[in-house]
């Protein structure tokens, strides 16, 4: 097989190439200085949509004494680490699953005896720490992990992403007592109680590369026909269908293949346990296509970058925003206006322009650009924003997303000034960090019927983003149904236009013949479909299966259900598939040291895009001297809210400002939505049941912030909708509280008396 | 064990038995709080030993690391060369490039003997509390964890009084000053 690899064009290499989410710090070590970490090797397997990763990390002493090397690496998020090797010299020791404790101790144990031994343990989803201890002096020692995951394919490419750096996290909180867990340079916290264990120290511009990086990626189309390959880094193509990436590469960015592939159909791939009677499947459906016209959308994306969102704030914001920017289509029109105490724009003109190929590269290359600065004035931009929804016609949907961490002191005025503006424009508001004005965002969602999404985290941010983009590109297909059922992990319930929906399962007994996937077409008819099982070998499918029920069952445990770590562990160490839960460790018998060892942290690499953190102004060797770090490098500053606010928010109104009647506005709002339900009443259902989510979204944060038992029935409400269940029920329920609160005649506050 | 102060104390007294300054003079004799903690960042300097409470602790390795970024700065070397040197050095070879008086060194009191949080991957964070602004005049905003009433709002405004024309009299508020 032939085929030739096309660089990616700059913008799309800096933009997909570009690490995301959890950042990471790709480490690097040098032959002739004192790091560890000498050597990174990736070898990929490519088989259709799977890819299976052999990752080499090579670790050289150059110290006189033993030392232990600690390497925090990123994982692609959705890959299963199936397998640990470590190896030294001629002597090779296959790692053994095992709970977390117990794997550390047997770590510890074998260190303090002079064994040699690594272990692997996951912190996040995408980022890990392996430690390699008692290296003897002048020795070499590799460890290897396999892994499999699932390619992402959407409008027939395929995407393989390998990240290489973990980005630097900012870390609120202030620090706990006593000794930090891990070896990074961030003191735990109390929001972040792992933060040393994600935070290695980062290689300054200038150090020399210190890791030999090897990537080679096998690809086998498995049936499917393989158009072009792109590749962010550069890359050669060998014969027989590998190809391999020029050596001399920084491990500053994440290794992203794009595959076009053509033909794919809907499958269900069943592979039988050995070891019970039971089974796993992978089914994979095809999108139907659209019934009926797409309904163009005008999207106009609003992105603070005043100074205050600075650090994890602005990266995650600005890979949201370019993600929707993603989701256009030629049908839609855009516009993007980033702002803080001025207004800044893609070099699109000053209007909606046609979402086309070419206009969403200017506009996620503006959005990659976009710094932390300045203050935060919002009004500007929103009236703009709404100005140029304005004019939207009958047949099109005027959508407006504002993404802000902003502490306005205005808002009454910018929300009286802003309401005339809304008119059918659907207004989402997105609030980044705790310190938002959480008020102001509720009833601007409120103004505008869109949802309302506070978020302190960047996995919360992802999970916001993504509900909002849900209601911006509409599913398909709804309430997906899939049969016979698996109760892990919990299948998605829609399916997009272009995006085939896969779910992972497990089925006792025989083989099923096939599988039947039920839903809801956009116009509310019935939609089904029946794939016919195939049977298959693959171990990776029950791996990509262990991952996605691992994941589901830890979101469950972190939301408070602690019921679930026997669970958790029983599942990993029973499919053999890594968790947070649990550890490889490798130990090997021989004893190669008398228990003294030196502990290096492996420094890796600033990610490509981002800023570096220059030394406070003074420490600058050679007289060069930059501005104080941002806070994204620093380590926590003491109590939060020490935090400074964003410099001069600007303040319009008569100050003090009067705090609205409450009561009295949230009756106002109340009668609003009451409108808004009778409107819509004649929805479909499955659009009627969004319409109560984004309600409940926006009414809840409204409520939070009130006390008094005259809210109990509008909280009631919210925790209602939150619970779902028939949607007709669900829609009287709301426009009978909603009527009744509005209804309530107004008890003015009598302070007076 | 050390708190940054005293560290700081003996990493001047160090230098100050030994130092020449940077040749271009632009290295400033002692490294500050701020220093520390971006150093740490580099792997140039651990991050602290321990919290006692809210204080940050030290001891002997930080004081080695700390003296001998300072000396191969005096002698002019880049940041990243210094970075390829030090981060990972060992005591001894940090020793002698520190130069460090034995008297200074000692650091009385033994690490405390904690252990590190068992189970830490099974702690959860505490949830991070969403605060409320109240907007006073000059672009002030005061956040609370509460949700303040009006008269709450207006009390605040009140108390917050002296606070403000201290901030005026600093030029500290936006200057449009509505009334």
């Amino acid at each position: 097989m032939t085929f030739s690899v096309a660089p990616m064009k700059s913008a799309e290499a800096g933009r997909i190439g570009r690490t995301i989410a959890d950042a990471g710090i790709g480490a690097l070590r040098t032959e002739r200085g004192n790091l560890p970490l000498e050597r990174l090797d990736v070898r990929a397997t490519i088989t259709g949509l799977l890819g299976r990763v052999v990752l080499t990390t090579g670790f050289v002493n150059t110290f006189d004494t033993a030392l232990e090397a600690t390497y925090v690496f990123p994982l692609p998020d959705r890959a299963a680490v199936t397998g640990m090797k470590m190896t030294a010299g001629d002597r090779t020791v296959v790692a053994s699953l095992q709970e977390r404790g117990e794997a550390r101790q047997a770590y510890d144990e074998a260190i303090a005896a002079g064994r040699q031994a690594s272990i692997v343990e996951e912190e996040r989803p995408d980022v890990f720490t392996m430690r390699v201890g008692n290296i003897p002096a002048g020795s070499r020692v590799s460890v290897e992990l396999s892994l499999a995951g699932p390619l992402v394919f959407e409008d027939g490419a395929a995407t393989f992403r390998f990240p290489l750096v973990v980005a630097p996290r900012y870390v609120p909180g202030s620090p706990l007592d006593g000794p930090s867990v891990g070896a990074g340079h961030a003191l735990d916290t109390d929001l972040v109680p792992d933060a040393s264990r994600i935070t290695p120290p980062v290689l300054l511009p200038g150090f020399p590369n210190p890791v030999r990086l090897g990537i080679g990626v096998e690809i086998d189309p498995a049936g499917l026909s393989l158009g072009e390959v792109r590749s962010s880094l550069h890359t050669v193509v060998r014969e027989g269908g590998s190809l391999a990436v020029e050596p001399g590469e920084r491990v500053d960015r994440d290794f992203v293949l794009r595959l076009a592939y053509a033909g794919a159909g809907s499958s269900a791939v069943c592979v039988s346990d050995v070891d019970s009677d039971e089974g796993t499947y992978q089914l994979t459906v095809l999108p139907p296509d659209a019934a009926g016209p797409v309904r163009g959308r005008d999207v106009v994306l609003l992105l603070d970058r005043s100074g205050s969102m600075s650090g994890w704030k602005m990266v995650a914001a600005r890979r949201a925003a370019a993600r929707i920017v993603d989701t256009l289509t030629a049908d839609d029109t855009f516009a993007v206006i980033t702002f803080d105490d001025r207004m800044g724009r893609p070099d699109l003109g000053g209007g909606l322009v046609a979402a086309s190929d070419r206009h969403r590269f200017r506009a996620v290359e503006h959005l990659a650009g976009v710094e932390a600065r300045g203050g935060t004035e919002l009004f500007a931009p929103l009236r703009e924003g709404l100005r140029l929804l304005a004019d939207a016609g009958e047949d099109r949907d005027p959508v407006l997303v504002l993404v802000t961490d902003g502490q306005v002191g205005n808002e009454d005025h910018l929300l009286r000034s802003i309401a005339p503006l809304v008119n059918r424009t659907r207004v989402h508001a997105v609030g980044i960090d705790t310190a938002v004005n959480a008020g102001f965002l509720g009833r601007l969602a409120a103004a505008g019927a869109g949802r309302c999404e506070l978020v302190e985290s960047e996995d919360r941010l992802d999970e916001a983003m993504t509900h909002i983009q849900r209601r911006i590109g509409a599913p398909v297909v709804t309430d997906v149904v899939v049969s016979p059922a698996s109760a892990l992990p919990r299948p998605p319930s829609a399916i997009y236009p272009g995006v085939p929906l896969v779910v992972f399962g497990r089925y006792r007994g025989a083989v099923p013949d096939g599988f039947v996937v039920r839903g809801r077409a956009r116009d509310g008819a019935e939609w089904q479909e029946t794939v016919a099982a195939v049977e298959h070998t693959e171990p990776a499918v029950r791996a990509q299966w262990a991952r996605a029920a691992l994941r589901d069952l830890e979101d469950r445990y972190a939301s408070g259900d602690r019921s679930v770590e026997q669970e958790i562990v029983r599942t990993s160490l029973r499919f053999g598939v890594l968790c947070r839960f649990t550890a490889f460790v490798a130990v090997d018998e021989r004893v190669v040291s008398d228990g003294t060892v030196h502990r290096v942290v492996q420094p890796v690499e600033l990610p490509a895009g981002w800023a570096p953190v220059h030394p406070p102004i003074s420490l600058a060797a050679g007289g060069y001297a930059g501005p104080p770090p941002a806070m994204s490098l620093a380590p926590p500053a003491g109590p939060r809210g020490a935090r400074p606010l964003s410099a001069r928010k600007q303040l319009d109104a008569p100050v003090p400002v009067p705090a609205p009647d409450d009561a009295a506005e949230l009756r106002e709002i109340a009668a609003l939505e009451l409108r808004r339900l009778e409107q819509d009443a004649g929805r479909p259902a499955w659009e009627r049941q969004d319409l109560l989510a984004d309600l409940a979204s926006r009414l809840g944060i409204l409520v939070a912030a009130e006390q008094g038992p005259e809210y109990e029935p509008l909280r009631c409400l919210v925790s209602d909708l939150g619970a779902g269940g028939d949607v007709d029920q669900l829609w009287a329920r709301a426009v009978q509280v909603l009527r009744e609160f509005a209804e309530v005649p107004q008890r003015r506050r009598s302070f007076w008396r | 064990m050390w708190t940054l102060d005293e560290l700081l104390e003996r990493v001047s007294a160090a230098l100050t038995a030994e130092y020449s300054g940077a040749p271009n003079g632009r290295v400033r004799d002692v490294p500050d709080r701020r220093a520390v903690r971006w150093y740490a960042t580099t792997g140039l300097v651990d991050r602290p030993s321990a919290m006692r409470g809210r204080t940050a602790l030290y001891d002997r390795r930080h004081l080695l690391q700390l003296v001998a970024v300072k000396r191969l700065q005096s002698e002019g070397r880049t940041l990243a060369e210094i970075q390829a040197s030090l981060a990972g050095a060992t005591d001894t070879a940090l020793a002698e490039i520190a130069r460090v008086p034995g008297g200074l060194l000692e650091s009385g009191d033994p690490p405390p003997a904690s252990s590190v949080r068992p189970r830490f991957w099974a702690e959860p964070a505490r949830p991070a509390v969403a605060l409320n602004g109240v907007a006073l005049e000059g672009g002030v905003v005061v956040l609370v964890p509460g949700s303040p009433s009006a008269a709450d709002c207006a009390d605040i405004a009140a108390a917050a009084r002296p606070l403000l024309d201290l901030l005026a009299a600093r030029g500290l508020l936006t200057e449009r000053e509505p009334s």
